[in-house]
């Protein structure tokens, strides 16, 4: 990263041609920025974020399949991002994600350049931890419905219901769906206390099980259990986690 | 809430009542039996104020079983039998009581007492079947009460969606994100922004304008809708496609203001804009018999799972039922990636007269 020299490197992501317009035209009038690319979608933002390396995202926050906020949580580490949007309802939980700035359309280039202004003086690519975003995401009482996976420049979209356990994995977990493992940089903690409790139970230190999948549980050895899943897979089945598993059935 | 122990004048009344009637029981022995005054009346008074709290329970009957969803004949058997039942208790509290008074402290003839029985029994339950009419009139009283609580509630429930709808007929993100899409067309095509400017005024004021009426045409309403997706269709690019099918002759049917646009707002914004290749909004209205249908469809995305019907549908279903009743119905069905509304109102011209 070219830190601290030349131009400072913008993407723009919106799902709205006019309304990238409107931000094209602002950022020509202030001086020493250049834009890299303009998104359609989340999932190109996600992608011209990996292979640009930009300095600062400008992000639109309705958008189709992955909203800002879904953008936010899988680039947040990378870059500064600035949330423009119609919607000043948001405003507060943008600063809670650490947006840098939180910007009203229609834009107005002064406005713009102050924004771009406060990513300059953070200094560039200082951005909020992973954690640091997802534990201010959720709002009390809001319970996970799908999960959003970086891998690379590319982006899964798995509704919770597809999900058929969560493995802890040093410092990633797994989510395993029909076969596949989807790896992502968080905590089993995390993970746990953002799905829903009447259908993800933790029976074991480093196994989340949606109880959809579970076919029996059966008794191995004295005071351990096994989990079947209804496609044969065995999961160990913790003494405290048989109990979570017996309160909820 | 019982119509009589919950009111303290009707308690009061009820009482003196059964207290006449305690009297008229000690006329009535006075005379069958030959004994003073006095001990009559300190027979049938207290048998009259004992009755009074009894016949009480007559609310219970009337409440278990309403006149509007009973056969008379259940509630004739039921009540005949509840007074034969009280009237034999009555009675048989009425025969302890007259030996005590017979051997305590009046002159009083105990050779007839199945006489007294009798009596006692006839009057007892005739007295329940009063209280079970009475009941039974207050009841009904009570019911057009809050019938006519209802109607009041139903026209301030009314008033309320009218001005909710005046409130919300423009989203204010919509003026928002119009006036973007404005800015940013300026730079680059200002044909387009003229286009978009005159677009937004012409629905803004047409909006504004139908807010006000209590009936539309349903072809300004139409209107109306295709002006919005006009604006959107420039926000939205080649993502929003629009495809109308409208039957000319139901043009003229009326309709309250602001019922298909909420729907097509809803069908841009929960629908096509969920999607990242957009889609068609489908409008179509015909005439179905005695109805006219309208229907607007709209693909969404099914991961998305949407909180409610959301305030704009809901004002539009309000509206329907205000002014229609139950003779208009609104229809809302998702299924596989499609979400269709459809409306049902009756053919009416405008000034209220079937068409």
């Amino acid at each position: 990263m070219t830190e601290g020299s030349g131009p400072l490197r913008v993407i723009i992501v919106d799902d709205e041609m006019p309304a990238r317009m409107a931000l094209v035209q602002a950022l020509s009038t202030i001086p020493d920025v250049t834009l890299v690319a303009q998104c359609v979608n989340g999932f190109d933002a996600v992608k011209a974020v990996t292979e640009t390396k930009p300095d600062a995202v400008l992000l639109d926050v309705h958008m189709p399949k992955l909203d800002g906020f879904d953008v936010l949580e899988l680039i947040g580490h990378d870059v500064p991002v600035i949330f423009v949007t119609a919607h000043d309802e948001f405003a507060i939980r943008a600063f809670e994600v650490h947006a840098v700035d939180y910007l009203l359309k229609p834009v107005s280039p002064e406005r713009l350049r102050t924004a771009l202004d406060r990513v300059r003086a953070r200094g560039r690519g200082a951005a909020a931890s992973p954690a640091q975003v997802r534990a201010s995401m959720r709002r009390p009482g809001d319970v996970l419905e799908r999960v959003v996976i970086r891998d690379g420049p590319q982006v899964h979209v798995i509704p919770v219901d597809r999900v058929d356990y969560v493995e802890a994995q040093d410092d990633y977990v797994g989510f395993k769906t029909g076969g596949k493992t989807l790896l992502k940089e968080q905590t089993m903690a995390e993970v746990e206390a953002a799905l829903d409790p009447r259908r993800f139970v933790r029976i074991h230190r480093s196994y989340l099980l949606n109880v959809e999948r579970l076919a029996r549980v059966e008794l191995y050895a004295k005071d351990s259990r096994v989990a079947i899943l209804q496609d044969g897979t065995k999961l160990p089945v913790s003494r405290s986690g048989y109990q979570r598993l017996q309160q909820l059935l | 809430m019982h119509p009589i122990l919950g009111d303290q004048l009707r308690l009061r009344l009820h009482f003196t009542a059964w207290s006449l009637g305690g009297a008229g029981l000690a006329w009535l022995v006075r005379a069958l039996f030959a004994v003073p005054w006095t001990a009559a009346l300190v027979f049938g008074v207290p048998m009259g104020l004992v009755a009074a709290p009894v016949s009480l329970s007559a609310w219970y009957l009337c409440r278990a079983m309403p006149l509007s969803r009973t056969s008379a004949w259940r509630i004739g058997a039921t009540a005949a039998g509840a007074a034969v039942v009280t009237g034999s208790l009555w009675a048989a509290l009425g025969r302890w009581w007259w030996q005590l008074l017979a051997t305590t402290a009046f002159e009083m003839p105990v050779d007839q007492m199945l006489g007294l029985f009798s009596l006692m029994l006839g009057l007892g339950s005739i007295g329940y079947l009063l209280a079970v009419t009475v009941h039974y009139v207050l009841q009904a009283g009570e019911e057009s009460a809050l019938a006519d609580r209802r109607a009041l509630e139903f026209q301030v429930a009314q008033r309320d969606a009218e001005l909710r709808s005046l409130r919300a007929q423009v989203d204010p993100h919509f003026l928002f994100n119009s006036l973007n899409s404005i800015v940013g067309l300026m730079a680059t095509d200002q044909d387009q922004a003229r286009v978009m400017c005159l677009r937004l005024a012409e629905f803004l004021r047409d909006s504004l304008a139908l807010g006000g009426e209590s009936r539309i045409t349903l072809g300004r309403e139409v209107a109306l809708a295709e002006q919005y997706l006009g604006v959107e269709r420039v926000r939205f690019g080649d993502r929003l496609t629009v495809a109308t099918r409208i039957d000319p002759d139901a043009l003229e049917v009326a309709v309250p203001p602001l019922i298909l646009q909420p729907l097509v707002e809803n069908a841009v914004r929960h629908g096509v804009a969920t999607l990242l290749e957009g889609g068609s909004v489908r409008i179509e209205v015909s005439l179905a018999g005695p109805k006219a249908l309208i229907v607007v469809t709209n693909p969404y995305d099914p991961d998305v799972r949407r909180r409610g019907t959301g305030l704009g549908m809901d004002i539009v279903r309000r509206r329907l039922a205000a002014t229609f009743g139950d003779r208009a119905a609104m229809a809302i069905e998702a299924q596989g990636a499609q979400y269709r509304v459809a409306l049902t109102v009756p053919i009416e011209r405008l000034g209220g007269q079937a068409a």
